[in-house]
């Protein structure tokens, strides 16, 4: 039993403690991870059967009422006219004898009229032109009505005296000003347009700092709404009895229901502390019966942490509004305010964009020491997967990204080789920098490879040509024979993944399994198997610091998907997923291994199979350092600001990434004899790597504040250097001068490099908004990011070209995301290409 | 006790919903027949519970407005569809989780993999600075492969039975249940990581 089956099973749809077997249970009492585990699938199990904390606003429950009351009445009108004349024959026959016994009840005088107005109604506007004279008729002889219209009854008659009623409670109904005339849309004439509020984009106002402001709509809801809302505040009516029967009968009038109108409005302050950040504030808020605003709740906002809702529910607060009104009179009101922060005005804070690389004031300080969260992962299984997409896209020669990668030198007697520079050329008092560390590793890898754990899991169905069983036959004896004493190789099928796991021998038990694995083949759910394959490979039994599945198959794969996302988790869990084609060649399957960090292999003759075991061999060879421990010690009175890019691990993580750099260091130690040197920790910010590639190059940026003159940083990088053997450290330290000196490339490089995490962070962003539907809004972030791009290359006296490529892709990708299709992908993929390097395996 | 049971378990959460089931029922019928008061009572039953739902969809505010309201006309013109004799939730979210799946495939042709398998640190380092947990968990919940979010949010968070929500979403029982495993254990692990990030 390992973590993943145990917390897979927790999920389980019948997952309970009391479910668990005893060495299940003896797992969990043991296991801090799983337990924490199941403390966090209980604590969201909670949280989910609560309700999401939100709720509609009144004004759009009215609203919502409003339209299908609306939809109601339309649909009640799209009868035929001669539905409604047999209908009125009907009701005028059945009538008489009903309607007086209820016209007592409700006040004789007024029934009779009433009912008068009512067949009016009815016949003007359901009546074709051809019967208007009868309508004149009836109009001019009312002392007729009583004979012919003494006919309602049953369901029809509360519904036609419901009509009276709502029509002689609207006629004495205060009418608001400029209000909508109830009667014209009662017949059907005139007022076609919906008036109620659509949630159309509502309008932008600029505010005298610049900021663009917005509130919601709000158009009087002057539409007769037929609904059930009641308010205590209302008018008296005139007839208290006439009211009691109407909510009685429950169609309690029309109510003439005007939303609030803003009268005052004050723009937000842009937050002091707050990184360039565009995106709106939704805030619920009470409009009260005397204009006041008071904020309920934040229903959405684009940030939580920088200030952006403090200083929008500060504005919304000074608001005045003219309050909404219900039966004309003023009332409490529910409503939406959205305030939407946005740099792109000119006198938003995008000045303040460039001068906080300059600002010492006001700064919250990290310690100078602790963990951080490594940024640098070999081959991002996610970028190598958008690139496989991307090349499949007609669009991509138009796209084309250049990793913006430090200068360096290829280190030619060592794995690795380390810098140091920075965006100041010198300080003469407290400055704020940008210290950037640029790690590179050599062009070529070891050529040797590490002891392999390898898995074949056999995906194939009972459509197997011999030829093809003899090619499969082939791939198991080319791994049995490369097999080292080290390496472990084991077979598995998808039929049944939890039981034929067979380990590999040159003979005996491989040979026997070969032939009873072929004998009856069975193809079986993949997904489940690939991860039972995961599982069994990273659990902790395992002593190989190279772990793949190979992924043999003779069909195509339905479920291609469920299958790429368990290979990209494989490959965080350090699993690297490749496939081999045996017979036909499935095109769709490069998406399986780029998912899983692997390579794709076709076969369909006996040399080829052997390429392939002899392939993945060489793949494990490209890694030339492992166990990078990069150590940042800050000079006495350097201050850290951020590491860009990482976050602070907190004690339990660091304590997961020190055991996980212990145990690594003592596979390295017994595999390859590089003597184990992890023992003691050192001061300073501490950033683990486990694994770093031939030919990649990886920066670590920092924000600092010195006190002048000086040393400022001191890095040290300890790595177990793969091509030579050896534990490696290298160390450098950067200083800075107190006279004046002039700019150096070193420093723009530098400075690109921190523009180029501005990019990464704005095309997430963009990223963002698009994934809620938001294209407008991610095409003006791009848009201004370019401007911003644009207005720091007026700054430099020659124009850097890297910065010129990346407000040509801002703009590229602007215009693309009118394209849906393409455009997500397109983001996330300039996004990781700005700093990954397409590994080619 | 199940103590990993996303559903009721020792919740005392209030639901939204306080009425019998025998109310319910005959709301739609109410209506078809003229009460006014019964749409009237089901959108006040329901509106919250829609609502969270649409929420926690990555749709945004003013979409989310606009689907309320298309939600509740669908329920009332196709309310004589409604079979009183079964329960009411289960229908009114098959018209919810259908408005929802229509909408977001017709935004978006291609469903991008979630975010938080981009790599191995948090990708949801914005989640995880939001203020409170309810926020965490809807931004999440946003961030899951839609068959998952769709699972999850019928059957842990509305409480309705893995068999109603197979048919609710038209998929066999058996991929329902796939999507739930899945679902939890990709909501679990992306939270631990968001609310460690959040602690840091």
């Amino acid at each position: 039993m390992n973590c993943q089956e145990l917390q897979a099973l927790m999920c389980d749809e019948n997952g309970s403690v009391t479910q668990l077997d005893g060495p299940q249970k003896a797992h969990l009492d043991q296991c801090e991870h799983c337990q924490q585990f199941l403390a966090s699938i209980s604590e969201l199990s909670q949280l989910l059967a609560e309700d999401a904390g939100l709720s509609p606003s009144d004004q759009l429950v009215v609203e919502t009422l409003i339209r299908v009351a609306q939809d109601k009445r339309k649909k009640e009108r799209t009868f035929t006219p001669w539905f409604w004349l047999t209908s009125a024959a009907a009701m005028i026959a059945l009538a008489v004898s009903f309607a007086p016994k209820f016209a007592h009840e409700v006040g004789q005088a007024d029934m009779v009229a009433a009912k008068r107005d009512a067949q009016l109604e009815y016949f003007e506007r359901e009546l074709p032109a051809a019967e208007a004279p009868m309508v004149d008729k009836l109009e001019a002889d009312p002392e007729e009505l009583p004979a012919t219209t003494e006919n309602v009854v049953g369901y029809e008659m509360d519904r036609q005296v419901g009509d009276v009623l709502k029509e002689q409670v609207r006629n004495e109904m205060p009418k608001p000003a400029g209000g909508f005339d109830g009667d014209e849309e009662q017949r059907g004439m005139g007022a076609k347009e919906d008036p109620r509020r659509k949630n159309a984009p509502a309008k932008q106002k600029v505010g005298k700092d610049g900021l663009l402001d917005r509130v919601e709509e709000t158009k009087p809801v002057s539409t007769p709404a037929e609904v059930g809302l009641r308010s205590d505040d209302g008018p008296a009516f005139r007839d208290e009895k006439k009211r009691e029967i109407a909510e009685t009968i429950g169609r309690v009038s029309e109510i003439e229901l005007i939303p609030p109108k803003v009268v005052k409005r004050v723009s937000p302050n842009y937050p002091k502390q707050a990184p360039p950040l565009e995106g709106d504030v939704v805030l619920r808020v009470v409009v009260r019966r005397d204009g006041m605003v008071q904020v309920l709740n934040v229903v959405d906002s684009f940030d939580y942490d920088h200030g952006f809702i403090e200083a929008a529910e500060e504005a919304v607060q000074q608001w005045e509004f003219k309050p909404a009104t219900s039966l004309g009179q003023p009332t409490d009101m529910e409503t939406d305010i959205t305030i939407t922060f946005s740099q792109s005005e000119p006198n938003g804070p995008k000045g303040a964009w460039f001068h906080q690389l300059d600002q010492i004031q006001g700064l919250e300080f990290h310690p100078s020491h602790g963990r951080w969260a490594n940024t640098y992962l070999p081959g991002n299984p996610r970028f190598r997967y958008l690139d496989w997409l991307w090349q499949q896209s007609p669009l991509w020669s138009q796209l084309s990204m250049e990793p913006v990668v430090p200068r360096l030198d290829v280190p030619t007697r060592q794995a690795l080789a380390l810098s140091l520079s920075s965006n100041r050329s010198s300080a003469d008092g407290p400055k704020r920098a940008l210290v950037q560390v640029a790690i590179k590793a050599a062009a070529f890898g070891t050529g040797r490879r590490p002891p392999m754990n390898i898995t074949l899991l056999l995906h194939v169905n009972s459509y197997l040509s011999t030829a093809d069983r003899q090619l499969i036959a082939d791939v198991i004896d080319h791994l049995a024979a490369v097999k080292a004493p080290e390496d472990v190789i084991r077979l598995q099928t998808t039929r049944d993944p939890g039981r034929d796991q067979v380990e590999a021998f040159r003979h005996g038990p491989l040979q026997v399994a070969k032939k009873e694995l072929l004998f009856q083949p069975q193809s079986g759910q993949a997904t489940e198997a690939l991860i039972a394959a995961v599982n069994g490979l990273c659990g902790e039994a395992s002593e190989s610091t190279q772990n793949t599945v190979l992924f043999l198959t003779n069909q195509g794969l339905s479920d291609l998907d469920d299958l790429c996302r368990v290979s990209e988790f494989a490959v965080l869990n350090g699993v690297q997923v490749s496939v081999i084609n045996v017979g036909a060649a499935y095109g769709a399957h490069q998406g399986l291994a780029l998912a899983g960090h692997g390579l794709l292999h076709d076969i369909s003759e006996p040399a080829q199979a052997r390429d392939a075991v002899q392939d993945e061999l060489d793949a494990a060879s490209r890694t030339v350092a492992r166990a990078l421990r990069l150590v940042l010690k800050l000079a006495p009175g350097v201050r850290l600001v951020d590491v860009i890019g990482s976050r602070s691990l907190d004690e339990r993580e660091s304590e997961v990434v020190a055991a996980a750099e212990h145990t690594l260091d003592r596979r390295l130690s017994a595999e390859l004899g590089i003597p184990s040197d992890r023992d003691q920790d050192d001061q300073g910010v501490v950033i683990v790597i486990p694994a770093f590639l031939a030919g990649d190059t990886h920066t670590v940026l920092l924000d600092v504040v010195v006190p002048g003159q000086g040393p400022v940083v001191e890095a040290t990088l300890r790595y177990k250097d793969l091509i030579w053997t050896r534990n490696t450290t290298l160390r450098h330290q950067l200083t800075l001068p107190g006279l004046q000196r002039s700019e150096t490339p070193e420093q723009l490089l530098v400075m690109r490099q921190w523009l180029v995490t501005q990019t990464q962070d704005t095309l997430r962003r963009a990223y963002q908004w698009m994934n809620t539907g938001n294209h407008e809004r991610a095409i003006q972030l791009l848009q201004a990011h370019c401007r911003l791009l644009s207005d720091y290359q007026d700054h430099l006296q020659v124009p850097d070209p890297g910065i010129e490529q990346l407000s040509l892709t801002l703009s590229t990708l602007a215009n693309w995301i009118s394209d849906p299709q393409v455009a997500s992908n397109a983001l996330q993929y300039a996004a990781l290409a700005l700093t990954q390097r397409p590994q080619t395996l | 006790m199940a103590l990993f049971q996303f559903t009721p378990m020792e919740s005392t959460a209030p639901k939204a919903v306080v009425h019998s089931d025998a109310d319910e029922s005959q709301w739609l019928s109410r209506h078809l027949a003229g009460d006014p008061t019964a749409f009237e009572s089901l959108v006040h039953a329901y509106k919250k519970p829609i609502y969270g739902f649409l929420a926690r969809c990555p749709i945004s505010a003013a979409e989310r407005d606009d689907l309320f309201q298309e939600i509740f006309l669908k329920i009332h013109r196709s309310a004589h569809q409604y079979d009183p004799q079964r329960p009411l939730k289960p229908w009114i979210f098959t018209i919810v989780a259908n408005t929802a799946r229509t909408y977001l495939a017709r935004r978006k042709t291609a469903e991008p993999i979630p975010e938080s398998l981009e790599d191995g640190r948090p990708s949801s380092e914005q989640v995880a600075e939001t203020r409170d947990q309810k926020h965490r968990l809807n931004l999440l919940l946003k961030k899951l492969p839609d068959p998952q979010r769709w699972v999850l949010l019928l059957h842990c968070c509305e409480d309705i039975t893995l068999p109603d929500v197979a048919e609710t979403l038209n998929m066999p029982l058996g991929t329902v249940k796939t999507h739930l495993r899945r679902g939890r254990l990709a909501l679990v692990q992306i939270w631990q990581r968001a609310t460690l990030g959040g602690q840091s």
